[in-house]
């Protein structure tokens, strides 16, 4: 009972706001009275060349696919570096991850664009690859956390390689790993905003285009949208999170 | 099972070394399979690859190709000291030679009879410098002790200086667009540079109490911490964007803030956005800083007789500034980037290149934007390390010998 109500309690506010933000976003004719109060010398006050909604539906593709792509490819890299056969390459990978972490995502973004092109696809090849460090990041530190005391247990136990990795280092580092995609997934939002600068379209295209028309009420309609958007994914992954570490919390004295 | 002495003996046990294989493997594979030069006849007219052999002729070619060979047979024997300085060397000799060669193939290419080509570096040279990278790192573990192995860091780093600084590169495409607009470049680097440190300087200026109000009174430091998490996540676009219309309006209204600069495009919301994102680390780090003191560690000094200003910079301080250092580096970090982007609402620095460089479709241009808004980064990072290092309690005799 108490249980089920503490998974309410963590659900509900991120899952209302996803409601509530796609509720906000498909209102297309209360943002236009709204911007126009605000802004009532501007003659267009919305972007005229497509809706809210189909911008932070292309939006929510670029960073889906972007980051889908390095959730899945940082697990399976991050695994195989801690294999015995991979380990060499451990050394290497924590070089390289920290690295590009420091680089700045802007950075990363713009330098697709001279060697890829301009448009979607580059984008998201530069997302993913921004997006891979912190996943492959928190992938080894998370399997690296898991005690050498409790691997010894399970090979005692006669549990196979697989077995180890699938039942025993897996769940245990379940929430670093997690906690690495969701610093993918924000910083994601956050640069595939710029990502309309090399045409990539999304919540960056109104912000853009009014910077360049110098219209406020563009940039506030598109700065609005994105803000939201990362707020809500970031609520709903660290909900996801705590709904982890809750299940770690309820596991251990059993 | 994981320690830090682990994969060295494993590495032992089975002889040869898979990062230098795959580092010497890639780079000969970037020196025969793909293109080593990237030319073009103006600096907006389409790609053109050259290869290795075209670009290099026979005679360099072979002396870059026969210490990959050789890298690639020392990474199959017996691992041994030796050993590992000859890797640790032939990959030093790899990358410098590399780009020494581009610079040579520039000057032949878009010297001074032909100053519309533009010559860059190909996958196939990029590729050249990251199997060298491979190798560099995959004897550095065992060889770093070694003074010898330290000459050879220091004598890379000298080389590369000494590449760039000497002129050699200067036909490189972004060497060439850098000659163009040096004057502009100083000042906007000098603009980056200025807008990053108010930022953070703003930033502990008032992340600093904040974070101690937030360890001293538990009530307030959940709300505080919970406003500028959720100010963090805001994308950096989309806070510059939301500070233009206010801005603007304090500008209108108030002319002798619109006199000072104020409004809704400049400085003014860059530096109000990157200092409102320099706030998370500090913050954060603050509170984490003052927890490491021992609650018991207090209450003796208390007993001892200390008062609460005492214990504030003899115990907890000391204990503190390392971690808040490296908050302000996190922060450093961030702000070098997000300048970068502010230059989309009219802020000036590097960023300014980047974007003229995509409205332009000039590469090159985008280039001198990128390469050292990330150079600037990755100093700012190692230098803050530095500093959190010593100011670490017994930092300072850590690093003399």
């Amino acid at each position: 009972m108490n249980g089920d109500r503490g998974r309410m309690m963590r659900w509900l506010p991120p899952l209302s706001g996803v409601v509530v933000y796609f509720f906000i976003v498909s209102a297309e004719p209360w943002w236009e009275s709204f911007l126009r109060m605000l802004f009532p010398s501007e003659s267009t006050v919305i972007y005229a060349r497509a809706t809210l909604l189909h911008l932070v539906m292309r939006h929510l593709l670029l960073v889906g696919l972007s980051s889908g792509a390095a959730t899945l490819l940082g697990l399976v890299a991050g695994i195989c570096v801690t294999r015995s056969g991979g380990r060499d390459f451990l050394p290497i990978v924590d070089d390289v991850t920290s690295i590009g972490q420091t680089f700045p995502p802007v950075a990363v973004l713009s330098l697709a664009a001279p060697i890829m092109g301009f448009g979607f696809w580059p984008a998201v090849f530069a997302l993913f690859l921004y997006g891979l460090m912190p996943v492959l990041r928190n992938t080894t530190a998370g399997i690296r956390s898991v005690p050498g005391e409790v691997l010894e247990a399970a090979r005692g136990m006669g549990m196979s390689p697989l077995q180890i990795l699938v039942h025993v280092e897996l769940p245990l580092a379940l929430k670093v790993i997690v906690s690495g995609v969701r610093v993918s997934v924000v910083i994601g939002v956050g640069t595939a905003t710029i990502g309309a600068a090399i045409g990539a379209g999304g919540l960056g295209a109104p912000i853009i285009s009014g910077l360049i028309s110098d219209n406020p009420a563009l940039v506030m309609e598109g700065a609005v949208a994105a803000a939201l958007l990362a707020i809500v994914a970031d609520s709903l992954l660290g909900a996801f999170e705590r709904s982890l570490s809750a299940t770690q919390a309820k596991r251990k004295p059993a | 099972m994981y320690s830090a002495g682990e994969p060295a003996r494993e590495r032992r046990a089975h002889g040869f070394d898979r990062v230098a294989i795959a580092g010497a493997l890639l780079g000969l594979y970037g020196l025969f399979g793909c293109s080593y030069l990237t030319v073009r006849a103006t600096r907006i007219s389409a790609p053109e690859g050259i290869s290795a052999f075209a670009a290099l002729g026979f005679g360099s070619l072979l002396l870059l190709s026969l210490p990959m060979a050789a890298s690639l047979a020392f990474s199959l024997v017996r691992r041994r000291r030796r050993r590992d300085l000859a890797l640790a060397v032939l990959s030093r000799f790899i990358v410098l030679f590399c780009l020494f060669e581009v610079g040579v193939a520039a000057h032949g290419i878009a010297g001074p009879d032909n100053p519309f080509a533009r010559v860059s570096p190909g996958p196939g040279a990029w590729l050249v410098v990251m199997g060298g990278y491979m190798i560099m790192s995959s004897c550095r573990e065992a060889a770093r002790s070694r003074r010898t192995y330290k000459m050879f860091c220091w004598g890379f780093w000298a080389g590369l200086a000494l590449l760039v600084f000497s002129g050699q590169l200067n036909d490189l495409s972004i060497m060439k667009e850098l000659a163009n607009r040096q004057d502009r470049f100083a000042g906007e680097l000098a603009r980056h540079l200025l807008l990053s440190f108010s930022a953070v300087s703003l930033g502990l200026v008032l992340g600093f109490p904040l974070g101690l109000l937030a360890f001293r009174k538990k009530a307030a430091g959940t709300g505080i911490l919970a406003v500028v998490n959720t100010l963090q996540t805001v994308p950096s676009l989309a806070l510059f964007g939301l500070l233009i219309a206010p801005l603007a309006w304090l500008g209108r209204s108030f002319p002798a803030l619109s006199a000072a600069g104020v409004g809704g495009i400049g400085w003014t919301p860059a530096l109000v956005a990157l200092s409102i994102y320099s706030l998370l680390p500090i913050v954060h780090n603050t509170i984490v800083g003052f927890h490491i003191l021992d609650p018991s560690v207090r209450e003796a000094g208390k007993g001892m007789g200390m008062n609460s200003w005492q214990l504030f910079t003899r115990a907890e301080m000391p204990l503190a500034l390392p971690v808040i250092a490296a908050g302000v580096r996190i922060s450093g970090v961030q702000a070098v980037g997000n300048t970068a982007v502010a230059a989309l609402i009219g802020a000036g620095g590097l960023g300014q290149f980047i974007f003229q460089g995509l409205g332009e479709a000039a590469p090159d241009l985008v280039l001198l934007g990128a390469l050292p808004t990330v150079l600037l980064a990755v100093s700012v990072d190692a230098i803050m390390r530095r500093v959190s290092e010593w100011l670490r309690p017994g930092g300072m005799e850590a690093l003399s010998p």
